[in-house]
């Protein structure tokens, strides 16, 4: 007992901390998947913040340039030069001249064309002096305020900062000529953007409004190639989206990683990036996947080898334990029987027995004593046999009525000592059976002896044959104490005894059934135990029917 | 050895040619009047046709070289038989490209994909194989692609090349920017850069206006395929226009001497400024006649005197030397009293222009009020230009333009109908393209 304490206490000092390894094993893979998440996400962000500043000083270079071309432009013939301008540059949607009287250029009662017209109502507000010509850009250095900068937190950017420097350096000529902006002019749901230079000399402003449609055409042919599984989408003030690149279908489900507002010189636009499997990438979860089946089958081929060794040690224990007993039990057996011999050998030989009658009894409980020693050493002698499958069988037709008849003819004797009453059914039929007789004799004279082993005094036995199909069954029943159900499956066991007191009251070694089963079965034949009715035990046999008969 | 000295003539003779036709403009500009004499009296309208017209190209591998983009639609809807025919077309067009010419190919669903960027044919083996393995599927980024087609355009934009993106599509834009208005102030500014965007609507799905208020705004050509049968003949048709370009950069300036007053260039997209017309286009075709309708008012006149009514330069870039040549004519008309002479001398065929690109402008206006559901206005309209026309007609004596214009009439009743056929809308507007345009039937 202490050594299976042993082996137990081996075995969860091995189950515990595989289990341990197992579980922090995972809880890592999925720590380490967590970070990957993250550290993806975050550089999806820096990605989208890259891409939206780089469209943003996109924005302020074409505005800066543009700017910078209506300073250059020559104030005689403005009007002339501003219309050029206008024919040829695709950037260049509208031009205008204004005076505080109002707009000169385009002529807002008889517009050249409907676009100029529709120019001239956009802007109306703003040219009838109801809106404030606003000042530059917050990207502008004069207006670095402090509201604009907490407003925008992006974070510092170097190509910003050094446009901020460059433009700081240009400051003084600017104002030499006069103040110039930007105006973003949001107008029937769409954004404008309207560029103006104040001319001091002659006190009119003038200047242009972009073509948005062919600044984003640009711009959106600019937009970097997404990598695998994420699109990038260009939003615009009123939510639609204006470009999208990528492969894959963009639907209100798909997982957006970052949304960004594009900056300043677009207003309320965002650039967001959606990624299609969400935040961990395929190849991520492939690893994750894969380091989780390392690691079961790590914690289920160590739990198994567990397993498998403490099952061997306990099989182990066991056959010793029922080998001790079973050597015990043999000898015990093999004792008794010699001991009867011995002494009646010994009263015959001292000569003190008187009368023939004293003595012929002596001689037969000699002689039956040594046919129960035959017996047992037989049965050990197949076993022995049977366990190194060494047993050889003659199968012979045999008629197993007349087998039956012999054997209970031999145990005759036996069965009227231990007072039992016989009853023997057999058909009129004779059944044939293809068996070995010795094996089938020594099967018949095992389940006998089980009879009259534990349904000794008063009992008694009776064998029906019956034909079966293919099957001679014979029943073998005692009015014994029969087999508890929970025994029932392992009395065929080897070694197997029902329980220790009937093992202290009966002797026995445990191996009638077994062997008596073991041959039967070699035979094709089979044996079975059922409760009987009324009490006791029922042992069926069964051997199939010789060929010859069943031809005939 | 004989041909061989042959050839060397030939080739001499063909160079002498060339050095003759270098002398004179390559691009002829004439100048015609509705009616060549006017009736004396009041004010009137008349109609200035300033005609151009170019020789076709002597020597095919003189020709100007080709900077084309195609852009393909290869959204869901064109699953079939479509995608196949647009994939043979556009293996049709690559194999009438030359060693100098460029070629990008652009296929576009909901995201737009460059397959081919712009670049020389070497090896056409492999961009037909990129071509054949276009499969449909997905939504209709029109604007991206017409955007990138660009792009790929201006890669070589400085270069004298004829640039041209050549646009199908057979669906609605639904990704991205897709208001006709914006589309085609996408396509005027392509056309200061010298893109023409050529549309190619295919089947009945397409939004027509966005497409031929693309192809117009840009200069290009529309062509209206309602079965996907035609496509390789298209897309030949096209290629053979291109191919043919002998002028670029064409700017007709007409200005107008004082008392004279312009009022409406009919069918094209011009500018009017004072006594200024300005009408733009891309390219002239070698072989085919474009032309700009002025209308002009004349002030009152007196029998026997002489006007001059505008002078009319055209300046342009010859597509062959590269070189910016210029001509410039006088349209002048004379005045007369008696009705029975200035009947004489009316020209038909300007009267025809006049008439079919009225008829066209009418129609277009007509569908512009039907589609913003003002069904009754467009009806009106088409009626009352049709009693205009027919009577104008009538008064010159010519009874075949006058019945001509009847057809407007039938128009009129189909548009009060139930609904308009969208085949129908696409007729329309195709057909009335082609006539402002002086398109080249396909």
């Amino acid at each position: 007992m202490k050594r299976s304490h042993w082996i137990i206490g081996a075995w969860l000092l091995l189950l515990i901390p595989t289990l341990l390894i197992g579980a922090l094993a995972l809880r890592l893979l999925h720590n380490e998947q967590d970070l990957l998440a993250e550290s993806t996400l975050n550089a999806t962000r820096q990605r989208t913040a890259t891409i939206a500043e780089s469209l943003d000083l996109a924005v302020a270079e074409v505005k800066d340039s543009l700017l910078d071309s209506l300073k250059e432009l020559p104030s005689d013939e403005l009007e002339q030069h501003l219309e050029n301008w206008r024919l040829g540059n695709p950037l260049v949607r509208n031009v205008f001249i204004w005076t505080d009287k109002g707009l000169v250029l385009p002529d807002p009662k008889a517009p050249p064309s409907a676009e100029a017209g529709a120019f001239a109502t956009r802007y109306q507000a703003l040219f009838d002096g109801r809106i404030l010509w606003d000042k530059p850009q917050p990207d502008g250095p004069q207006v670095t305020s402090p509201a604009t900068t907490i407003h925008n937190k992006a974070p510092y950017s170097p190509r910003r900062e050094l446009r901020q420097l460059a433009q700081r350096l240009n400051q003084a000529p600017v104002i030499a000529k006069g103040h110039s902006g930007w105006l973003p002019w949001f107008w029937e749901d769409r954004l404008y953007l309207l560029g103006w230079q104040e001319d001091t000399v002659s006190n009119r402003r003038y200047g242009l409004e972009i073509e948005m449609i062919v600044l984003l055409s640009r711009l959106i042919t600019s937009l970097p190639e997404p990598s695998n599984g994420e699109i990038y989408a260009l939003i615009d003030g009123q939510g639609r989206i204006v470009h999208r690149i990528g492969a894959g279908e963009l639907t209100a489900d798909t997982p957006l990683l970052a949304s960004l507002p594009v900056g300043s010189h677009l207003p309320h636009w965002q650039l967001r990036i959606y990624a299609l499997n969400g935040l961990d990438p395929a190849g991520d979860r492939g690893l994750l996947i894969l380091s989780t089946l390392l690691v079961g089958c790590f914690v289920i081929a160590m739990l198994f080898g567990g397993s498998l060794l403490l099952w061997q040690a306990c099989r182990h224990m066991r056959d010793a334990r029922l080998k001790t007993s079973f050597v015990s039990n043999v000898s015990h057996e093999l004792k008794t029987p010699l001991t009867t011999i011995r002494m009646y050998a010994e009263l015959l030989d001292e000569g003190r027995i008187e009368g023939p009658d004293k003595r012929r009894r002596y001689l037969q409980v000699i002689v039956s004593e040594s046919q129960r020693l035959t017996r047992l050493v037989n049965n050990v002698l197949d076993f022995s046999r049977l366990e190194q499958k060494r047993k050889n069988y003659h199968l012979t037709p045999l008629l197993l009525g007349e087998v039956l008849e012999q054997v209970l003819d031999g145990q005759a004797v036996r069965l009227r000592q231990a007072g039992m009453e016989l009853t023997c059914q057999t058909p009129d039929r004779p059944l044939t059976v293809k068996a070995d007789r010795d094996a089938l004799e020594q099967v018949l004279l095992n389940l006998i002896d089980n009879a009259i082993k534990y349904a000794a005094q008063g009992g008694d036995l009776v064998v029906e044959l019956q034909q079966n199909e293919k099957t001679a069954e014979m029943l073998i029943m005692d009015s014994g104490p029969g087999v508890p159900t929970s025994q029932q499956k392992r009395i065929f066991l080897q070694f197997h005894r029902v329980d220790n007191d009937l093992t202290c009251n009966r002797p026995g070694c445990g191996l009638g059934l077994s062997i008596a089963r073991r041959l039967l079965e070699d035979m094709n034949g089979s044996l079975r135990y059922r409760p009987r009715e009324g009490g006791g035990a029922c042992f069926i046999m069964q051997l199939p029917l010789a060929m010859v008969e069943k031809r005939n | 050895m004989r041909r061989k000295l042959f050839s060397l003539l030939s080739a001499g003779l063909l160079l002498g040619l060339a050095g003759l036709a270098q002398a004179a403009p390559l691009v002829n500009c004439q100048v015609e009047l509705d009616r060549r004499v006017l009736l004396a009296g009041p004010t009137q309208k008349t109609v200035i046709k300033i005609a151009l017209d170019a020789p076709l190209m002597p020597l095919t591998d003189e020709r100007s070289p080709v900077n084309l983009a195609l852009v393909l639609d290869r959204s869901g809807s064109m699953s079939g038989s479509k995608i196949a025919k647009a994939r043979e077309a556009a293996i049709e067009a690559l194999h009438r490209l030359g060693a100098n010419d460029l070629f990008a190919l652009i296929a576009y669903d909901h995201e737009v994909k460059t397959l081919v960027p712009a670049r020389r044919i070497k090896h056409s083996e492999g961009i037909e194989a990129q071509i054949r393995r276009i499969k449909p599927g997905g939504n209709t980024a029109l604007f991206g692609a017409v955007s990138q087609g660009a792009a790929e355009v201006r890669k070589h934009g400085d270069s004298n090349y004829v640039h041209r993106v050549v646009l199908l599509s057979d669906g609605l834009a639904n990704v991205g920017p897709s208001n006709p208005a914006d589309l085609a102030r996408l396509g005027a500014a392509l056309l200061k850069e010298g893109i023409s965007v050529t549309t190619v609507g295919v089947g009945t799905d397409f939004n027509e206006d966005l497409m031929t208020q693309l192809a117009e705004r840009s200069d290009g050509n529309h062509y209206f395929v309602e079965s996907s049968q035609d496509l390789p003949r298209i897309f030949a048709a096209e290629l053979g226009d291109v191919l043919s370009v002998v002028a670029r950069k064409v700017i007709i300036e007409i200005e107008c001497p004082p008392g004279i007053k312009p009022l409406r260039i009919i069918g094209r997209e011009g500018r009017i400024n004072g006594q200024k017309v300005e009408v733009r286009m891309n390219q002239i075709y070698g072989g085919q006649q474009k032309y700009a309708l002025v209308e002009v008012e004349v002030p009152v006149s007196q029998p026997g005197q002489q006007l001059d009514l505008a002078r009319v330069n055209c300046r342009y870039q010859n597509a062959l030397t590269d070189i910016d040549e210029s001509s410039t004519t006088v349209a002048r008309t004379r005045f007369s009293k008696r009705p029975e002479e200035v009947r004489q001398a009316a020209s038909k065929a300007v009267q025809k222009a006049v008439v079919e690109n009225e008829m066209a402008v009418t129609r277009d206006r007509a569908l512009n009020l039907y589609n913003a559901g003002r069904k009754a206005e467009a009806a009106r309209a088409l009626r009352e230009k049709s009693v205009d026309l027919r009577e104008q007609n009538t008064a010159l004596g010519f009874s075949d333009l006058a019945a001509e214009s009847d057809q407007l009439q039938d128009e009129a009743t189909e548009f009060e109908a139930e609904q308009l056929n969208p085949t129908r809308k696409k007729e329309l507007r195709s057909e009335s393209f082609k006539v402002r345009k002086q398109q080249k039937a396909y």
